[in-house]
This record gives structure tokens, C-alpha cells and sequence, in this order.
């Protein structure tokens, strides 16, 4: 499983991130919250492996993460980053082939159980329709299901995802929710930064509220986001509710100027 | 339908280009200043490789013999070998710098090349062997890659951004050095026209010793090219998103480059400075094959070979029995072809 112990992140003179204790839970999707700039997508980087933390470990299945090779990581944590913009005209079942890289030999040929991982990634984000068109032709939310589609190829165990629903439409944003739900009831770990807190009570299990490089809170997000937590991080005010349909939900204010 | 990269190239690609690279090969023995029929280029050619006995070579003079394998078989294999390099070295540097423009004049490695050599030249090195040139352009094309690299490297990592604007520095400075020594050395009229015809690029005069000087360094470029072939194909996505599907993306940069600078190194030293090349056969290769550098990288190689042969043959049959520079010849057929596709459609690649 991972872990970030005491993990700081430097650029320069800077701390990104700094004093983050951050275990992620097996089977559950963990929010990362936080305004901008608070350190999310760092989080994210160091969990993945992909930065090298400037104090403290990161633990990939008991092991430093330090220690350990970047194919050996990719085949454990998969990552979708916020900028996925793709210029090239790979179709969509080339770039979701390419999430199989991390299980191929330098020049092994794709086998029939890569094809097989590579179909079942695209029919699960819903891109299967779309698998001969070229990456750079779709629509922002098409492109962000082919690129969770090519995270999902790589099988891995734990996925990593930056704002994954920032350019989707309602209907997406959904199926996105509910296929990170599906993949946490299979035996994967999610870890997703998420700026919408609604959607964070409705469908995260965990959530980690970041400010300035700092964890302020963690737990269940319907006792971490009190109103008190909300107005020191966010600086609004939260209202939460009951739906008619029996959902909690939150409503934000500007804060009272009095 | 174009080649999936990641499903295999097929055959037909390879008997394409490989059978147009044989073409213009024999093309390029068989056509000169002195006429020797197709039929008795490929005899002699067949007579020479094959043991004794097997091809009768048939009713060719000694002296057509000479000709051809002293003379045309070395300048043909002198261009397919710098043809070659320029071109993989080309797809290496765009693929690294995900930028369809890029060449490695970009990075500053053929201003580095012509510098070295241009010293090599004006020390009058190049007079005494033949090995000299070669070396002294590797060379200065390695300086100058690494001088860039580490110019624009903060904290092992080499933002793309910062990486072009140090190669465009760094080679307006080896440009000017090129210059200088120019000047300098304008006094010694015979030392500076050669030098200024060898910046123009041409393949007059080349024996055997110019294909044993660059072939080990373009076999071993092209070898380790398609090594790092997948790598390059996920370099394309962004480099957070290879490093996340598992490639180790300073090392491959790091790599990747190296060879490029190899490569240029190579062809600049046994034909001058050849522009165009680099650039104009990988975007044509890319717009007919797709972006997968399995298909792309090889094809580019063979294209390249073919494509410099074909511009060599030209240069020295239009305005026979003299000779065009090389390096205006590929600039001609080049520039104008590449603005077209330019034109016509947009660069895919993405500048992003």
C-alpha cells in the first residue's frame, strides 16, 4: 500500500508540501481537498513516485519508493495528471495500449491478454466507441475517459487521479465517481483530488483537507467538513442539508461581512 | 490506413522503402559523368560482392570499374550513411522536444559539428587524415549538446522550453565562431574556400575512408535509436505522463540526445553541412505512417539514405560536368516542400 511519512517537498527555497503523514487506505477512494495551491497534486506526485521527497519516505507496498525502479512503480500506481492534453494523433487504443508499457519486455509485442486488459480498460471508461479515433480529436471529456481508460490498462492497484471530472459534464462526472466507486469494490485504492466538496461527501470514503502544504484534517468528509474546517481552509461559509432523496449535501456562502 | 505502431509495422513498409533506397542506390552508381548502363552498374556491383565466378561481369572496361567502386559506391554509401543519420537523429531530437520542428541545428549540434570541423580545417588537421574531420565534428557536436544540457538543466531536470532557447543561444555562438575563424583565416584562400564549401554541404571527392569514418558511428546510433523506439512513443504523451507509465525520462532524454548528437556528428563530418534533411523526411514519414516511432524511426532511416542519394544525384548531373552544393540542393528540394506541408496541413504533431 502507500505511504507518505513526514514527507516534505522543497522547490528552491520553498516547501510545497511539508510534515505529510499520508496513509491510503486499501479499498477506498481518498479526496484530496484543499484551495489551490495547497498542495494536492504535489501529494499526488509524491505518491506516485514521480518526485523524490525532500524529506521523509514514501512506502509503495512496504518497500521505499526511493529504491525502487520507475517500471516497477508505474506497474503498481496508476496516475492520470491534470494536464492531459494530447497533440499527437495516436487513436485512442494506441494510447491506451501504451498503459500496458510498464508490463512489456523492451521489445515484446503486445500478447493476447495486454489486447484483453486494453478492451476491458476502454469498455469500463465508457471510450470504447471512440478507440480508432485520434486522441487529439475528442472533446475534453472524451479525452479524459480515454486517459483514465489507459490508467485502468495498467492494471495497477492503486490509482492517482488529478481533478479527473474538472472538463466533464454532469452525466460524466458521474460515471467517473461511480467507476472509481466500482474500482475500490474490486480491491483498488483511489486516490483523487477533487475541488467539488458535493461530490467529495457523496462519493469518497476518505477525505485529507490540505492547506498551504499542510494536512489540517483527515477522516470521514461528512465529519471533516464542519463548517468550522470549511471557513479556516476555504474561507466561505458551509450550509449542509438533507436532500429530498435523503443525501447530505452543502451549499456555500461568501462569508457574512459584519 | 497507416501502420498502429504498437501492432507492428508489417512487411510492406520494409519492401517499400527498402526496395526505393536499392533503386536510387544503383541510380546513384549508374548515373555521372560518364554513362555506365544500369544493367553493368548492377553486374559490377553483383561481380564485386558475390565470390568469384558466380556474375559475370561481363563487357565492363577497367576503367568503368574503377569508376564505380572507387568512386560512385563510396559517395553512394557516403550519402545513404549521412542520409540516414540525419534523418533518425531528426525523429530522435522532435520526439524528445515534442516539437515537429525541432532539428538538431535546434539544440545547437550541427552549428558544434561545423565548428569542430571548421577548427579541424583552419589547424589544417584535416589535411593529414581523413579522420580528423569526423572526429573533430563529433566532438564539437557532443560540446555543444552537453553545453546545452547542462545550461539548461536545474536539479536533474531538463525543461523543453529552456532546452530550445540554450541550443538556439549556444549555436548563434558556435555560428559565430565559425565566423571568426572564417575571418581569420581569410588570408589562406585555398583553406577558406574549402571551408565554405563544405558549410554549403557536399559529397564530391569521397573515398572509402569517409564510410569507415561515420559507418561504425551510424550503425551504433541507429542500433541504440531503436532501443529507446517505445520509450519515444511515450515521450509524446508529456514527460509526467511516460514517467508515470514506467519510462525512466532523464535517462532517456539524456540518451536519446546523445545519440542524435552522434548521428549529426557523423553525417556533418563526411558531407558537410546538410540541411533540411532531418526535418523534411520525418514529417513526411509521420504525415504517411502515423506517429509510432516503431514504423516511423526505420522508415525515416531508409527514406533518409534514399532521399540524400536522390539529391546527390542531382547535384552532380544538373549543371555537369560541375557540380551543385549538396546542402543547396536539399535546401531546395526541402524548404519548399516543407512549407507546402506546412500549409496544406497543419502541424499534427501539437506544439503544446
Amino acid at each position: 500500500m502507500l505511504k507518505l511519512e513526514r514527507v516534505g517537498k522543497r522547490i528552491g527555497e520553498r516547501w510545497l508540501v511539508r510534515h505529510v503523514t499520508v496513509e491510503v487506505a486499501p479499498s477506498r477512494v481518498t479526496a484530496l481537498v484543499g484551495p489551490n495551491g495547497s498542495g494536492k497534486s504535489t501529494i499526488l506526485r509524491l505518491l506516485a513516485g514521480l518526485w523524490q521527497p525532500s524529506e521523509g519516505t514514501v512506502w509503495v507496498d512496504g518497500t521505499d519508493a526511493a529504491g525502487m525502479t520507475r517500471r516497477d512503480l508505474a506497474s503498481r500506481i496508476g496516475y492520470v495528471s491534470q494536464a492531459s492534453h494530447i497533440g499527437v494523433p495516436f487513436t485512442v487504443r494506441e494510447v491506451v495500449l501504451m498503459g500496458r508499457h510498464p508490463h512489456l519486455g523492451r521489445f515484446q509485442s503486445p500478447r493476447q491478454q495486454d489486447l484483453d486488459a486494453v478492451e476491458r480498460a476502454l469498455a469500463r471508461a465508457d471510450v470504447l466507441h471512440l478507440a480508432d479515433r485520434p486522441i487529439n480529436r475528442l472533446s475534453g471529456g472524451e479525452l479524459q475517459r480515454a486517459v483514465v481508460a489507459r490508467c485502468l490498462a495498467t492494471e495497477a492497484k492503486a490509482i492517482l487521479l488529478d481533478e479527473p471530472t474538472a472538463s466533464l459534464d454532469l452525466e460524466h462526472c458521474l460515471e467517473i465517481h461511480q467507476l472509481l466507486r466500482d474500482l475500490v469494490a474490486q480491491g483498488s485504492s483511489v486516490v483523487v483530488a477533487l475541488h467539488d466538496l458535493n461530490a467529495v461527501v457523496r462519493w469518497a470514503d476518505r477525505a485529507v483537507v490540505l492547506d498551504r502544504g499542510r494536512v489540517v484534517a483527515k477522516g470521514r468528509p461528512g465529519a471533516v467538513l464542519t463548517p468550522g474546517k470549511v471557513a479556516a481552509v476555504f474561507r466561505v461559509d458551509l450550509e449542509r442539508f438533507r436532500s429530498d432523496r435523503g443525501v447530505e449535501g452543502l451549499v456555500f456562502h461568501r462569508p457574512e461581512v459584519s | 490506413m497507416r501502420a498502429s505502431p504498437w501492432i507492428g509495422s508489417g512487411p510492406f513498409l520494409w519492401l517499400l522503402a527498402g526496395g526505393a533506397l536499392t533503386v536510387v542506390g544503383i541510380a546513384g552508381v549508374a548515373i555521372g559523368s560518364t554513362d555506365i548502363g544500369w544493367a553493368s552498374a548492377v553486374r559490377t556491383l553483383a561481380a564485386g560482392a558475390m565470390p568469384a565466378g558466380w556474375v559475370d561481369a561481363g563487357a565492363v572496361t577497367d576503367a568503368e570499374r574503377a569508376i564505380i567502386w572507387q568512386i560512385r559506391l563510396p559517395r553512394v554509401l557516403v550519402a545513404a550513411l549521412a542520409g540516414c543519420g540525419l534523418a533518425v537523429a531528426g525523429v530522435q531530437v522532435q520526439a524528445v522536444f515534442r516539437n515537429p520542428l525541432a532539428e538538431p541545428s535546434v539544440i545547437g549540434c550541427s552549428q558544434g559539428a561545423a565548428l569542430g570541423a571548421v577548427i579541424a580545417f583552419v589547424t589544417q588537421l584535416s589535411t593529414r587524415s581523413t579522420l580528423w574531420l569526423p572526429l573533430f565534428a563529433f566532438a564539437g557536436a557532443l560540446i555543444a549538446l552537453f553545453g546545452v544540457h547542462a545550461m539548461a538543466t536545474r536539479a536533474g531536470k531538463t525543461p523543453v522550453a529552456t532546452l530550445l532557447l540554450a541550443g538556439i543561444a549556444l549555436g548563434s555562438l558556435m555560428t559565430a565562431g565559425t565566423s571568426l575563424l572564417i575571418s581569420l583565416s581569410l588570408v589562406d584562400w585555398q583553406v577558406t574556400s574549402e571551408i565554405v564549401f563544405w558549410l554549403m554541404g557536399g559529397l564530391d571527392g569521397r573515398s572509402w575512408d569517409h564510410v569507415w569514418a561515420c559507418a561504425p558511428f551510424v550503425a551504433i546510433g541507429v542500433s541504440l535509436a531503436w532501443w529507446y523506439v517505445r520509450d519515444l512513443d511515450l515521450m509524446l504523451l508529456g514527460e509526467e505522463t511516460a514517467a508515470s507509465l514506467g519510462v525512466d525520462v532523464e535517462r532517456v532524454k539524456r540518451a536519446v540526445l546523445g545519440m542524435a548528437a552522434m548521428l549529426t556528428g557523423a553525417a556533418v563530418a563526411v558531407s558537410g553541412v546538410v540541411g533540411f534533411v532531418g526535418l523534411v523526411v520525418p514529417h513526411v514519414m509521420r504525415i504517411l505512417l502515423g506517429p509510432g516511432h516503431r514504423a516511423l524511426l526505420p522508415a525515416s532511416g531508409l527514406v533518409g539514405a534514399a532521399f540524400l542519394i536522390a539529391c546527390d544525384i542531382l547535384a552532380r548531373t544538373v549543371r555537369a560536368p560541375g557540380e551543385l552544393r549538396l546542402g543547396v540542393v536539399t535546401a531546395l528540394f526541402g524548404a519548399p516542400l516543407f512549407l507546402y506541408l506546412l500549409r496544406k496541413r497543419q502541424v499534427e504533431m501539437g506544439l503544446s
